[in-house]
């Protein structure tokens, strides 16, 4: 099962602005041990983002800790991004479970 | 349970629960059972027995002191406000911002999310491993090896939890090995360099993040 993850964007520049989010990238719990899941994009998305404008992006995610309750609240954005290719849920858990 | 010791009761809530219960514990000893007369003018009009003006005070008797009150005794006083011996009171006025009613459903609420906490403590607990002292430890040490990593809430950047949360859950899969932090590469997390990145923009501040919300 997948779930939404919607991005406030602002482009602060005069100028549009493309904005990628790349499959795989992930979305953190900002707090430590809350029991909930992390979460990771599960496919490209590319925006184009007009000057000034506030936009939002609804982002399709997956959950990254299978052993962990459902997404919840708000998240923040990480540079990381799974290093793995994956399709599904399953997918995405076999990943994370190798160690 | 955390291996190695009872659970900690979340501080917060608990503080802010005695605060308030506080405010309920002192009306009703500056009260000192005035209301008792109300009650039992209200039992003569409507032609009631008068058990419930003994159930009353020895409710008030038995209120527990607020700085060795437990949240369950608290919750208790309150529902007894909302609905119970005490309700006949719950209109009086305790200080500028609330009446009874109003701390009562306070109190309640607080405890509820208190039981949530605590079922949340007992879940993280469920996957603990014994090789990790508790579950507290553990996330306290992961904020510390995590702290290289750039957390910046008013921006909504940050990777500490998503790398210590899934550490938290390889070292569950692989007990054996005892408590280690990996880093991100060894949870299978590729750094992202494309200059159009949303992260990338976001650092340059050529954009900037509102907000990131799970939709319900």
């Amino acid at each position: 099962m997948s779930w939404t993850a919607d991005i406030v964007l602002v482009n602060k520049t005069g100028a549009a602005v493309q904005v990628k989010i790349s499959k795989g990238q992930v979305f953190s719990n900002k707090k430590i041990g809350t029991g909930y899941q992390n979460v990771a994009a599960i496919r490209d998305y590319v925006i184009t983002l007009p000057p000034y404008v506030r936009s939002v992006k609804a982002v399709e995610v997956l959950c990254i800790n299978e052993k962990l309750r459902p997404p919840t609240g708000f998240l923040n954005l990480t540079p990381y991004m799974i290093s793995k290719d994956f399709l599904t849920q399953k997918d995405l858990w076999e990943i994370m479970s190798t160690r | 349970m955390p291996a190695g010791g009872a659970m900690v009761e979340p501080g917060p809530i608990s503080l802010n629960m005695r605060q308030l219960y506080n405010l309920v514990y002192e009306w009703y000893q500056y009260d000192d059972l005035k209301s008792v007369s109300r009650l039992a003018e209200s039992n003569r009009i409507w032609n009631r027995e008068d058990d419930n003006i003994r159930a009353y005070i020895d409710a008030v008797r038995q209120m527990p002191v607020p700085g060795q009150a437990r949240p369950e005794q608290i919750f208790d006083v309150a529902v007894q406000i909302r609905r119970g011996i005490l309700e006949f009171t719950c209109g009086e006025q305790v200080n500028d911002q609330y009446n009874l009613y109003e701390l009562a459903e306070i109190l309640m609420t607080l405890y509820q999310q208190l039981q949530e906490e605590r079922a949340q403590q007992q879940l993280r607990a469920s996957i603990h491993d014994t090789t990790i002292p508790s579950a507290e430890e553990y996330f306290q040490r992961a904020a510390l090896f995590y702290d290289k990593e750039l957390e910046d809430d008013i921006r909504n950047l940050g990777s500490r939890a998503a790398l210590a949360d899934t550490n938290w859950e390889m070292q569950q899969l692989s007990p054996a090995t005892g408590m280690k932090y990996r880093d991100a590469a060894e949870l299978h997390f590729r750094e992202i360099n494309d200059p159009n990145n949303l992260y990338m923009l976001t650092i340059k501040e050529r954009l900037s993040i509102d907000s990131i919300q799970i939709k319900s």
